[in-house]
């Protein structure tokens, strides 16, 4: 029961969190500029209002329509059942770390199917871009996760986090850290941020995520706009939590689930102000030089796993 | 050898390995002198680490002269080159940077394997890691063999050299101080003769990068 | 047995009216039989699985030297029941689908052979009836692809599948005899009970693995599969790429795994190298083709690569001390073989009601299926998520499974147990990112968006009983997906039929899957339930307030007069993978600009055209081919036709004869 509860709440956190998070860096962005910027809670603000509108639709096809709502699920589905807050969630030793990835895949595949859907040029430029880079991406993701898993012997995140937390020492051996970075080279990647992908442009010809988001309007709109800062949300939290699980709940009691649920939204937060930071002095790479960045991830992740060996 | 210590060796002397590895990574001369920096910093923060947990003096002074040699008058020297030559970048190497960053991992695991058994050539947790030095040598062929620049050639043997030095910290547990000062200065007079060198044919031939040097011999 | 029995002999059944009735019933009688010949045997492994016992038959006459000898253990039960999947979708297909060169009495005849050989391999209890299977199969796909001889391009396929396909053959007969002959007996069984060991089973090792591979499609044997997979008529290479190759992975899991156990650790180290290129390859090749059935044909390498991934990894775990790691592993691709075997019949035979339907298999060409032919493009997109590795989807629970196998054969091992493995994680990583590019683009490209020629526009979904062969695999796909405990639990035992390996921690029931001892877990029952629930709340949500759908034209970026040829094309969308992996494809790109006649500086027409050939195969294979032929052009200067000289041939090789015997 509790830990439907605790699914629940990683939910709705990681939908709000998200949210804010997305509001948070483009303020940071902005006033690093000089600007005033938005208010942080722009994207919510955003959201809600369009979720009271109609959709307009291009095609004639169920698929068009359908991609919001399966990123949205996907995203959430995997947001309930990470543990973030709480050591146990609903998934309880199903929450493992890969069928979060292949929910996570599934939300882009289906965003790049969408793209395609639309058959205009800007969809179908968005989402080969977005398949290539996440096909270059996904041996430093997994690599990474083995190496997060290695020490523990499994990929089941409720396993790997306690195993992470009963021996301390491990959070500063080599192979966590360089894991740690490689995921995070990845996590930039996957959603969407300088040097990678640019959110905040207006110019097609560069774009990558917004490109297969061109052809929508209105409610489903403000789906893939929650959907994406649910992804950011989750990512981000993902990766504070495996890198320090330190102060994930173990029990459910009402104390130990509030600590949970503010030093997760802590990690997060801190991750999002360095990536904000790092992108107001970054500028977007050329779209082929992005594998170079991707290899160093997949190099670090490697380097993990291999330094593993001899500095157990 | 305490936790503490213990994993300060362990972070650094991979340090020493990642860094040698983004090396491969970077084309800006400039950013490739600042990592040999970083570089001599953990290969010192090693040695000392090291003389602390065995209380050798004699380590500790080696500490202190990487410090000076590797992280401050040969990086001094090359960035005085790279800084004569700005905006200088290792724009076209002969392997792609992707490719050669795999490479590289690939080189990492040889070194891991083969070298597992350099582990049987002295006791304690410190020498396990001496595969780490092994592939950073590996690493700094990599560049060695595979960049254009006269200035990244000599950033790949000084990574070659850090490599060496940090397999003998590990494995020997303390050179004796005269071998590392001798390697050192080796190493700083390598450095001297090669900036008085590309200084002289800068002031020849404009700009230097190997490829162009060949077609003068021919 | 009995059922087994049966359902050979309704196969034979089948070939005999497919040579003898006329046309009409041909075609029906023919494939029908054939379709509940796969239903028996399917049913007859299933039961023998379910009962967990082992029939076996054995008769004295048949086959030469030994008999002929029938076994259905676990592993090949295992495999037998994808095997019998895809017999059965192809052969219902194929009563809706065949017509002219494929329904004449040898076609019809020989795919009906075709089918009774794929079903006997993985029931062949010793090598002699196992290697007459394997030439039967063999025989009669070569036979198939001679079908439209009339073609040349049907002729040079078959050309290169015969060469290499006698050439496996022979290697693993010579491979199978060398063990047998070791061992002291011809049963499969008590071979592997034997064990057999010594530089002999280096040799035997090396000439089996090179001969399943290329059955299997792997890399640098694989020249034959990209053209026949295309020549064949559509049940055919269906059968060939959802059954046979699986059954080249079956070969290596019986012989090398399973008999030849002591091998050392470094020669599947080889294996495992050999594989990763074989995977990546595929997938590369896959990711960048535009004519449907070659993209299959490269998917179905890359997908065969990751399977020799599994099992050559396997081999070295179980070698290198980790046999659980390694049993997690043989369980994940006998999983992956069978939802391959779906996926891919499925795909292959919609290829073929697209072709029919539009005229062209050049994804360039084609788009907007999805509104004209929706059941078919449905099914399509079950295939695809199972291919990707959707969750819910069979193909999820094989990579999901040997990922599994692959990390805990990460943990605690020696640095080149590690690195070996490491190489197979990293194989299959990007393979599987590289197959998501393809297959986006087969269902992206093909089935959504608008048509992009007059044929597209024009298609019209079939009816009948096709479509109901490939609802077929669709829903093993699902069903294997969301209940995939049961199917976990009988290959277990298929693994530890494999000597050596003792399975302990990995558990599969009705509600998932849990591997080892610290409980790594698959619930699909659970997941499946979390998505309908966070579905019907996000829909209540999205809807409360809203105001529905409105039907717009696309924005498009203000552009009013959006035509077809604005989308991204098949190859456009392959554009950054071939640039990013240039350096192994070799793409051949030509842009072509003509110029106004007035001025040269007014560009006229801009023509891009890429076009990635086989690079292994110019590179290595056609080299070897020139010195083939340039030997054969000088030995011609032996045979000038003058008897006396062939008399003092023979002379010279019974006096050599004789001289060495002395």
């Amino acid at each position: 029961m509790t830990r439907d509860v605790v699914s629940l709440l990683q939910v709705v956190v990681v939908a709000l969190g998200g949210l804010l998070l997305t509001g948070l860096m483009a303020k940071i962005r902005a006033r690093a500029e000089g600007r005033v910027g938005p208010p942080v809670t722009q994207p919510l603000r955003e959201v809600a209002k369009r979720l009271g509108r109609e959709s307009p639709r291009a095609t004639a096809g169920r698929a068009h329509g359908a991609v919001p709502m399966v990123l949205v699920v996907t995203t959430a589905v995997a947001a309930g059942l990470v543990p973030l807050v709480g050591l146990q969630t609903a998934g309880g030793a199903g929450a493992d770390a890969l069928v979060v990835v292949f929910l996570l895949l599934t939300g882009s595949l289906s965003l790049a199917a969408g793209g395609l859907a639309t058959a205009t040029a800007f969809g179908g430029m968005g989402a080969s871009r977005a398949m290539a880079l996440s096909a270059l991406a996904e041996p430093a993701l997994l690599v990474a996760l083995a190496a997060f898993a290695v020490p523990a012997g499994s990929l089941s995140l409720p396993v790997l986090l306690h195993h992470g937390l009963s021996v301390p020492i491990a959070m500063v051996s080599p192979s966590h850290v360089l894991a740690a970075l490689a995921l995070f080279i990845v996590v930039v990647a996957e959603t969407g941020r300088l040097p990678v992908d640019n959110p905040s442009t207006h110019l097609e010809l560069t774009m990558i995520h917004e490109a297969m988001t061109l052809e929508y309007g209105g409610r489903d709109l403000a789906l893939l706009t929650l959907g994406a800062a649910m992804r950011l949300g989750l990512l981000l939290a993902l990766l504070g939590t495996l890198a320090v699980p330190w102060g994930i709940a173990t029990s459910s009691s009402p104390l130990a689930l509030a600590s949970g649920l503010i030093l997760v939204g802590v990690k997060a937060t801190v991750l999002a102000v360095v990536i904000a930071l790092a992108e107001v002095h970054s500028a977007k790479l050329r779209l082929f030089r992005v594998p170079e960045l991707l290899a160093a991830a997949f190099v670090v992740a490697s380097l993990a796993v291999l330094v593993g060996v001899v500095a157990r | 050898m305490t936790g503490l210590a213990g994993a300060v060796i362990d972070l650094a002397a991979v340090a020493v390995l990642v860094i040698g590895v983004a090396g491969l990574w970077r084309r800006d001369l400039r950013a490739l002198v600042g990592l040999l920096r970083i570089q001599g910093i953990a290969l010192a923060l090693v040695a000392a680490s090291t003389a602390a947990t065995q209380h050798d003096v004699g380590l500790g002074v080696t500490a202190v002269l990487v410090v000076v040699v590797k992280a401050g008058v040969v990086p001094t020297l090359l960035g005085r080159v790279a800084r004569s030559d700005p905006g200088a970048r290792e724009s076209a190497p002969f392997i792609n940077v992707p490719s050669s960053l795999v490479l590289a991992a690939a080189l990492v695991g040889l070194a891991v394997v083969v070298g597992a058994p350099l582990h049987a050539l002295a006791p304690g947790r410190a020498a396990a890691l001496a595969p780490l030095g092994l592939a950073t040598v590996l690493t700094g062929y990599l560049l060695l063999v595979t960049r254009r620049r006269a200035l990244s050639q000599v950033v790949g043997l000084l990574v070659i050299d850090n490599g060496v030095a940090l397999m003998t910290f590990l494995l020997t547990a303390g050179v004796p101080l005269i071998v590392e000062l001798g390697g050192s200065l080796d190493v700083l007079l390598v450095v001297v003769v090669l900036r008085a060198l590309l200084g002289t044919m800068r002031a020849r031939l404009g700009n230097v990068a190997l490829d162009e040097l060949r077609e003068l011999h021919d | 047995m009995a059922v087994l029995l049966a359902g050979v002999g309704v196969a034979l059944a089948a070939i005999v009216v497919g040579a003898l009735a006329p046309h009409r019933q041909r075609v029906l009688y023919a494939n029908a039989l054939t379709a509940l010949a796969g239903v028996l045997v399917g049913g007859a492994a299933i039961a023998a699985l379910v009962t967990r016992t082992t029939p076996h038959a054995h008769t004295g006459a048949l086959l030469p030297l030994a008999g002929a000898s029938l076994r259905l253990d676990a592993l090949g039960a295992s495999l037998e029941v994808t095997v019998a999947l895809v017999v059965t979708a192809a052969a219902l297909f194929s009563i809706g689908y065949a017509h002219g060169a494929s329904a004449s009495r040898p076609a019809v005849a020989l795919q009906a052979a075709f089918a009774l050989g794929v079903l006997l391999v993985p029931v062949a209890g010793d090598v002699v009836t196992f290697l007459s299977a394997w030439e039967a199969m063999a025989a009669t796909s070569l036979a198939l692809l001679l079908v439209e001889h009339d073609r040349p391009a049907a002729r040079s396929a078959a050309l290169w599948y015969g060469a290499m396909t006698q050439g496996g053959a022979a290697a693993i007969t010579l491979g199978m005899l060398l063990a047998a002959a070791v061992a002291h007996t011809t049963s499969l069984a008590g071979m592997a009970a034997a064990g057999v060991g010594g530089p002999v089973a280096v040799v035997a090792f090396l000439a089996t693995v090179a001969g399943f591979a290329s059955k299997a499609g792997a890399v640098p044997l694989h020249v034959w599969l990209p053209r026949a997979h295309p020549e064949a008529s559509t049940p055919v290479s269906a059968m060939m790429s959802g059954a046979m190759t699986a059954l080249g992975l079956y070969g290596i899991a019986r012989v090398d795994l399973g008999i030849l156990t002591m091998i050392g650790r470094w020669w599947w180290v080889g294996v495992l190298v050999l594989a990763a290129a074989s995977a990546l390859y595929g997938a590369l090749h896959a990711a960048t083709a535009t004519d449907l059935k070659r993209l299959l044909a490269y998917s179905t390498i890359d997908a065969m690569g990751l399977g020799l991934i599994g099992l050559a990894a396997a081999g070295e775990l179980r070698a290198g001390g980790a046999p659980r790691a390694a049993a997690t592993l043989i369980v994940g691709v006998l999983i992956a073989l069978g939802a391959h075997g779906a996926y891919k019949t499925l795909l292959f035979l919609a290829t073929g009601l697209v072709e029919r339907a539009t005229g062209t298999r050049n994804l360039d060409l084609l788009g907007g299926l999805a509104s004209t032919m929706a059941r078919t493009s449905s099914l399509v997109a079950v295939a695809v998520a199972s291919a990707v590795g959707v969750p819910l989807a069979a193909g999820f629970v094989g990579e999901w499974l040997e990922i599994e196998g692959l990390v805990a054969g990460l943990a605690g091992r020696d640095p080149g147990g590690v690195a070996a493995t490491l190489l197979g994680l990293v194989a299959l990583a990007l393979t599987s990112g590289l197959t998501a590019v393809a297959m986006v683009k087969l269902l992206g490209i093909g089935f959504l968006g608008r048509p992009r020629s007059d044929g597209a526009r024009a298609a019209r979904e079939p009816h009948g009983i096709v479509i109901v062969a490939l609802a077929l695999p669709a829903l093993a796909t699902l069903a294997l997906g969301i209940v995939p405990g049961p199917a976990v639990a009988v290959a277990e035992r298929a693994a530890v039929e494999l000597g050596g390996m003792r399975v302990a921690g990995l558990r599969g029931d009705l509600g998932g899957i849990a591997v080892g001892a610290s409980a790594s877990a698959l619930r699909p029952l659970a997941l499946l339930a979390g998505l309908v629930g966070a579905a019907l709340v996000f829909r209540v949500l999205a809807r409360a307030g809203a105001r529905g759908v409105r039907r717009t034209a696309a924005w498009a970026c203000g552009r009013r007069e959006l035509s077809a040829r604005m989308q991204y094309t098949a190859t456009s969308f392959a554009e950054p993978v071939q640039r990013v992996f240039a350096d192994v494809l070799r793409p051949d790109v030509d842009v072509t600009l003509t110029h106004e006649d007035e001025s040269r500086d007014i560009e006229r027409v801009l023509t891009y055209q890429s076009s990635v050939a086989d690079a292994v195969e110019s590179g290595l294979y056609r080299p070897v081919i020139r010195g083939a032929d340039a030997l054969g052009r000088r030995a011609r200067a032996l045979a000038n036709g003058s008897v006396h000289r062939y008399l003092a041939y023979g002379l010279l090789v019974l006096l050599a004869v004789l001289v060495v015997l002395r």
